[in-house]
């Protein structure tokens, strides 16, 4: 039965039980309130009435006045009035109370007859000894009537308090049946409630509490014919769905991990195995040049010489690679990263390293950012180190680090971004779209070296700090190197849209290799 | 005082070539003795296996020790040589390849003197084994004999 059928079963029983209780009370109001008006009635039949009549009929014989004979005229009136009424319903009482009125009848008679007696003064001894004989007789069966009508008025008394004492038996019988009719209907309630529906929400609730923990395999096994079966059914459903899925993902996550483990180990493996053979090569070619130099030509010369510098340019690459893929797998910290100063140790770092050039790094102070400060030193070297290599070729070069407002690349919307801008060579911007990936290079290896890996590295960096890296530039007017190292404002400064110039496109059309 | 020997540990013919010729280069002349696996570099130094002859208290000068080696590995030789007290003096510097953060981070936790990577360029090379020779065998003051 359904949660809310029982609850309705179950008010409406209530409330039934509740009306009949209610019904059975106001009825037993009632009949007591009647049986009490009977019995008060009963009790003013012998008070007033019969016991009245036996003392004015007492006072007459003795005085034989003019005034008790009215007084127990106006008695006996007074009291068939009284007997007059229709009080009983039960034929017993009735028969009784009319037992009662006929008693009346014949003390009226008894008296007339005594009054006539006393009327009529007797003449002679044995008229008046006669008429003594009959009044005697007369008095003896006035009092038998009387003592009559006190007894069946005592019966009549008896019943109505038997009446009374019986309807109150009764009422209390009716009251302690339904009183327990309601404890049952409550304690079934009670049952009802616990097995139907707090039994399972505490299953459920169990069932909710392992979710919480992280347990998929807790079922509720709740088998009852409800909403909270269905509930609980549904949730068992979702628990094995859940418990599936998650073991799966753990399963997933394993072969991530291996896949990782794997990896890392095979980054391991280049790092020390790809290098040695590198370090041979480069050793005993020198040692060629060093040891047998004299019986070589200089074409010979130049080979050992092309040998060395592509072994050297294979170890750069070996290096690049491994850093790329520690920057992608290494654990991201957070801290509060002071930018402008990692920028100037970098910058005073080149500056010493390339110190013939001249060199004018303008570098915005008090910039820091919350990131990963290995990653971001990765990534700034990166593309000082680039600024600095595409402005070799100037005879003042001007490297800059700072922070600005722009609307790229998404038009119209206005984000703070830092900066690294350079004066050097730039490139075109029909081929930006390669500019970030690994290997890719806008420039001729003999111009300007280098793996094409940094730049890889850097967007590497970017995007694990959630941000975005993008480019502008143009052929021999520089190059400037836009990033962010957070996701985009969710409520960015608007700016009304505008058609744009197309800076940050590209195009496809134009895209020939420059290598 | 006779010269003492240095222990190369170091599994590949062509880098124990090129260290012997950086050696011969910076006019080092203590003997090279090599090692081409970690059990061979144990057995040396404590004198079992093809080495039971030798007198143990005859510890090298200086050990330079690969970490990616056959059958026990340069970690492990470490943990050994530190953990006994006849060789625990002894200077010891990795001389590897890698730049894993975890095995510069192990190999100084397990006691190394130095760690330093092994270059590509043998111009560079030469001039690390130059530096290593000058710093342990002429400036740094040697652990007395025991």
């Amino acid at each position: 039965m359904q949660i809310r059928t029982q609850q309705y079963v179950g008010a409406l029983i209530s409330a039934l039980l509740m009306a009949l209780i209610g019904v059975t009370l106001i009825h037993s109001m009632r009949t007591t309130d009647q049986a009490i008006q009977r019995s008060d009635f009963v009790n003013s039949l012998n008070a007033k009435g019969i016991s009245g009549l036996r003392l004015v009929t007492v006072e007459y014989i003795i005085y034989r006045s003019e005034r008790a004979k009215q007084q127990w005229q106006l008695r006996h009136d007074s009291f068939a009035q009284l007997l007059a009424q229709d009080v009983f319903e039960d034929p017993t009482e009735q028969s009784i109370l009319e037992n009662i009125r006929q008693q009346n009848q014949y003390l009226k008679d008894a008296f007339s007859a005594l009054v006539d007696l006393n009327r009529e003064p007797g003449g002679s001894v044995q008229e008046a000894a006669l008429t003594r004989e009959v009044e005697r007789r007369l008095v003896t069966q006035l009092m038998l009537i009387s003592q009559d009508s006190v007894i069946d008025a005592r019966r009549l008394a008896q019943i109505t308090a038997d009446k009374i004492r019986e309807s109150q038996r009764q009422t209390s019988q009716l009251l302690t049946i339904l009183v327990g009719l309601i404890g049952i209907v409550i304690a079934s309630h009670f049952v009802t409630t616990l097995n139907q529906i707090l039994t399972p929400i505490k299953r459920l609730k169990l069932g909710v509490e392992a979710f919480a923990r992280g347990e998929f395999s807790f079922r509720t096994r709740v088998k009852v014919n409800n909403e909270l079966g269905v509930l609980s059914q549904t949730f068992d459903q979702m628990a094995e769905r859940l418990g599936e899925t998650m073991t799966a993902l753990e399963r997933k996550t394993i072969q991530l991990l291996e896949t990782n483990r794997e990896l890392e180990s095979f980054s391991y493996s280049v790092s020390h195995d790809l290098r040695s053979p590198l370090r041979g090569i480069d050793g005993w070619g020198l040692a060629l040049i060093e040891d047998y130099g004299e019986q070589l030509d200089a074409t010979a010369h130049t080979y050992v010489e092309r040998i060395r510098a592509d072994t050297q340019r294979m170890g750069q690459l070996i290096d690049d690679l491994l850093l790329l893929a520690r920057v992608t797998r290494a654990e991201i910290k957070h801290e509060l990263v002071d930018l402008s100063g990692l920028a100037q140790s970098v910058a005073d770092r080149l500056k010493s390293a390339q110190s013939e050039r001249r060199i004018e790094f303008v570098i915005q102070p008090g910039l820091s950012a919350a990131g990963d400060p290995r990653l971001l030193e990765i990534g700034l070297t990166n593309l000082l180190d680039n600024a600095s290599k595409f402005t070799g070729t100037r005879a003042e070069a001007r490297i800059e680090f700072g922070e600005t407002v722009t609307d790229e690349p998404e038009p119209g919307v206005r984000r703070r971004v830092y900066f690294v801008r350079d004066n050097g060579v730039g490139f075109d911007m029909a081929h930006a779209q390669r500019l970030f990936g690994a290997f890719q290079r806008m420039h001729k290896t003999s111009e300007f070296p280098g793996t094409g890996i940094g730049l890889a590295t850097v967007q590497r960096v970017v995007h694990r700090h959630g941000g975005s890296v993008w480019a502008n530039a143009k052929p021999d007017q520089g190059c400037t190197f836009y990033f962010t190292l957070s996701p985009a404002n969710p409520n960015p400064l608007r700016m009304p849209t505008r058609v744009d110039d197309g800076i940050s496109e590209t195009s496809n059309e134009n895209s020939k290799e420059t290598s | 005082m006779t010269e003492k020997v240095i222990l190369l540990v170091e599994d590949n013919p062509s880098d124990v070539g090129l260290t012997q010729r950086a050696f011969k280069k910076s006019a080092i002349h203590n003997e090279l003795m090599v090692a081409e696996d970690g059990q061979e570099a144990l057995d040396y130094l404590f004198c079992t296996g093809a080495h039971s002859g030798r007198n143990i208290s005859d510890t090298p000068m200086l050990i330079l020790l690969d970490l990616k080696l056959p059958r026990v590995d340069g970690l492990e030789v470490l943990r050994r040589i530190r953990a006994d007290s006849r060789t625990r003096r002894i200077p010891v510097v990795i001389l590897t390849s890698s730049t894993e953060e975890q095995d510069i981070a192990s190999g100084y936790d397990l006691g190394t003197n130095s760690y330093i990577r092994k270059p590509v360029d043998f111009h560079q090379f030469a001039e690390v084994v130059k530096q290593l020779g000058l710093y342990w065998l002429v400036i740094n003051e040697a652990p007395p004999d025991r």
